[in-house]
């Protein structure tokens, strides 16, 4: 009893040394995994077996990564809100809770690596937008040209333009070089 | 200095959205519903991002990872001044410019003692390279580190981490210049900017007395001579140097009891006011030696100019700090006559005092600093001041009662003809000087 409870005040200690940066993230991930998750379960039934799983696997999941961002329970709750989401045809929607799994997942993934108590660079951020825009073009650009033909979704014309739009931004987004030099920014 | 870390892993993240990325697969296919994929697409580009990126760099071993190395911009400062240090990769100003994005680096350093760190927990997370200032509040010899450093890809794919030796830095006394005017009681040189109290070359007024075979003509004034008919010459006190012997009193490092992180202890004390008395005398062109009554920080030869002011600040710099009491007393040696001795103690040991009245007899002109900072056995300190004072021990009481009895010890001195002064900073020193000069031109009675 007396080590549970030393523990749990350890953790509480823990928790207290965390940044206001680590914060931002972390709470930014667990807003953008709810999301996903009511996006995911939005015209279904609450109530129902899937739902709940769901939900509990987000839950569950989402306040252990959120407590310690470099554990693997990150897994379990994006999981969950993808599963969640596979009872959806629309493919907005499908979208949606792609774009805010993908936020939640680099949230974590930066939060993973600044240490609990460090501050953020901006150029740290910078870079990580920079490369899940990359990401998330490349999806983009997979999905209109590849997964929506598998799909046998009718696709307007331009959504060809859309791709090839996203696919010039990857380029430029990976091969344009910073605006802030390591020299100049702080 | 440079490190090169071990080999990257994959981090969670990467096994996340593989993971994530492949069971959207797997559904899609079980189900029959190609359009499911939309749902891993992202985290599936992500993690092929990474792997591609780190291809590509030729880091399929996990040596993509660049080395790290720290750099300061500076290796010794003054007491109160700020170093910048710079954890980064050697290809991160080429990573910038050529677009390919320098790795993440996550650094932190542990907190020195009576140092601030910014920012302030001495952890901070950046692209490329991390900065971090060092303030430093006391002298002496710092560590920063080890340094901790987490290096990952631009995703956070993939993570390594490594340790760097730490950044010595030393930190040199505050020498500010000390308030004290250059007149001393008995200048025992050849030439030098102090008045002695004999005639000779040098600028400041004696006498105006009759001229006299080998007096020089410029000197000759001419108001006199016309107003009385007869050559009229004036004569000017000499102007010499000095010996100044600084005596560092280390046999105790005190500080006031639960202050001990943040007051200042006599040594700091005794180290600022070793640093102002030499700058001063060196400034002016004197010769300052120093000598150790313990071994903290060790006795120095007479010599003058800057280069014996920078030897002198460096070894207050290397003083140690944590050593435990000295008990042995090192007797100064031989002393010119009329020297100065500038004796810097708390004055909490009798062999100390003992010495400085062994001085007194030799012939030296002594000055006492004390040393003891005045938040030793005050009782009436702030409060919070005694945080984490153990109720059942009165060691302030102690303290305030070992003050008294040191009372009785400064008065014996003054009444041998010592002066004590407190350090209170460069303006400490100042009348204690001039009294000692006045005393020494008064006119004295003659003996029958």
């Amino acid at each position: 009893m007396r080590s549970t409870l030393e523990s749990i005040a350890q953790l509480l200690a823990d928790l207290g040394h965390v940044s206001r940066a680590q914060w931002a993230l972390r709470l930014l991930a667990a807003l953008s995994l709810v999301a996903a998750q009511l996006l995911a379960c939005a015209g279904h039934p609450l109530d129902g077996v899937l739902p709940a799983l769901t939900s509990a696997a987000v839950l569950v999941g989402g306040l252990v990564q959120t407590l310690r961002p470099d554990a693997s329970m990150g897994t379990l709750a994006l999981a969950g809100a993808v599963v969640a989401a596979c009872a959806s045809a629309d493919v907005p929607v499908l979208a949606g809770v792609a774009v805010l799994v993908l936020v939640t997942h680099v949230c974590w993934s930066l939060a993973a690596m600044v240490p609990a108590h460090g501050r953020i660079g901006r150029r740290a951020v910078t870079t990580t937008v920079r490369w899940a825009a990359a990401a998330a073009l490349l999806a983009l650009a997979a999905g209109l040209g590849v997964v929506l033909p598998l799909a046998g979704a009718s696709t307007p014309a331009w959504t060809m333009v859309l791709g090839i739009l996203a696919l010039i931004a990857l380029v430029a987004v990976l091969l344009v070089p910073h605006g802030t030099s390591p020299r100049r920014g702080r | 200095m440079t490190s090169s870390p071990p080999p990257s892993s994959p981090t969670p993240a990467l096994l996340r959205a593989v993971a994530v990325g492949v069971l959207t697969a797997v559904l899609a296919v079980m189900a029959g519903r190609p359009e499911l994929l939309v749902l891993g697409l992202p985290l599936l580009a992500w993690a092929v991002l990474a792997v591609v990126r780190r291809l590509a760099r030729g880091g399929a071993d996990g040596t993509d990872l660049a080395s790290v190395r720290v750099r300061s911009t500076e290796r010794s400062i003054a007491e109160g001044g700020t170093v910048r240090i710079v954890v980064d990769t050697p290809d991160a100003s080429q990573a910038s410019t050529s677009g390919s994005s320098g790795s993440l680096l996550g650094v932190t350093v542990p907190l020195p003692a009576h140092a601030a760190l910014t920012p302030p927990r001495g952890s901070r997370a950046d692209a490329g390279s991390v900065p971090l200032t060092v303030t430093a509040r006391r002298w002496g010899r710092y560590e920063i580190g080890p340094i901790h450093v987490a290096l990952s890809d631009p995703l956070g794919a993939y993570r390594t981490q490594t340790r760097l030796d730490p950044v010595m830095l030393r930190v040199t006394p505050d020498s500010s210049l000390l308030e004290a005017p250059p007149n001393l009681p008995a200048p025992i040189g050849v030439a030098g900017v102090h008045l002695s109290a004999r005639r000779g070359q040098g600028t400041a007024l004696a006498d105006v007395r009759p001229f006299q075979r080998g007096d020089r003509l410029h000197r000759i004034n001419w108001r006199v001579t016309s107003r009385t008919g007869t050559l009229h010459t004036n004569a000017t006190f000499a102007e010499r140097d000095t010996d100044v012997l600084v005596v560092a009193d280390t046999l105790q490092d005190v500080v006031a009891p639960g202050l001990e992180a943040t007051a200042e202890t006599s040594l700091d004390l005794t180290v600022r006011a070793i640093a102002a008395v030499s700058r001063h005398y060196l400034g002016i062109g004197d010769r300052v030696g120093l000598y150790d009554l313990g071994s903290r920080i060790g006795t120095l030869r007479a010599g003058t100019g800057p280069r014996q002011l920078r030897i002198i600040v460096d070894t207050l710099a290397r003083a140690h700090r944590t050593s435990g009491p000295v008990t042995r007393v090192q007797k100064v040696g031989a002393l010119r006559g009329s020297t100065l001795v500038v004796v810097c103690s708390p004055l909490l040991d009798d062999r100390v005092v003992a010495q400085i009245g062994e001085l007194r007899a030799r012939g030296a002109d002594v000055i006492v600093v004390d040393t003891l900072p005045p938040s030793v056995g005050d009782l009436f300190s702030p409060p919070g001041a005694g945080a984490g004072r153990d109720p059942q021990r009165f060691w302030s009481e102690a303290w305030a009662l070992r003050r008294l009895l040191r009372e009785s010890t400064v008065r014996a001195l003054r009444e041998q003809g010592v002066p004590v002064t407190l350090w209170e900073g460069p303006g400490s020193l100042a009348p204690v000087l001039l009294s000692l000069s006045r005393a020494a031109s008064a006119p004295r009675m003659r003996r029958a």
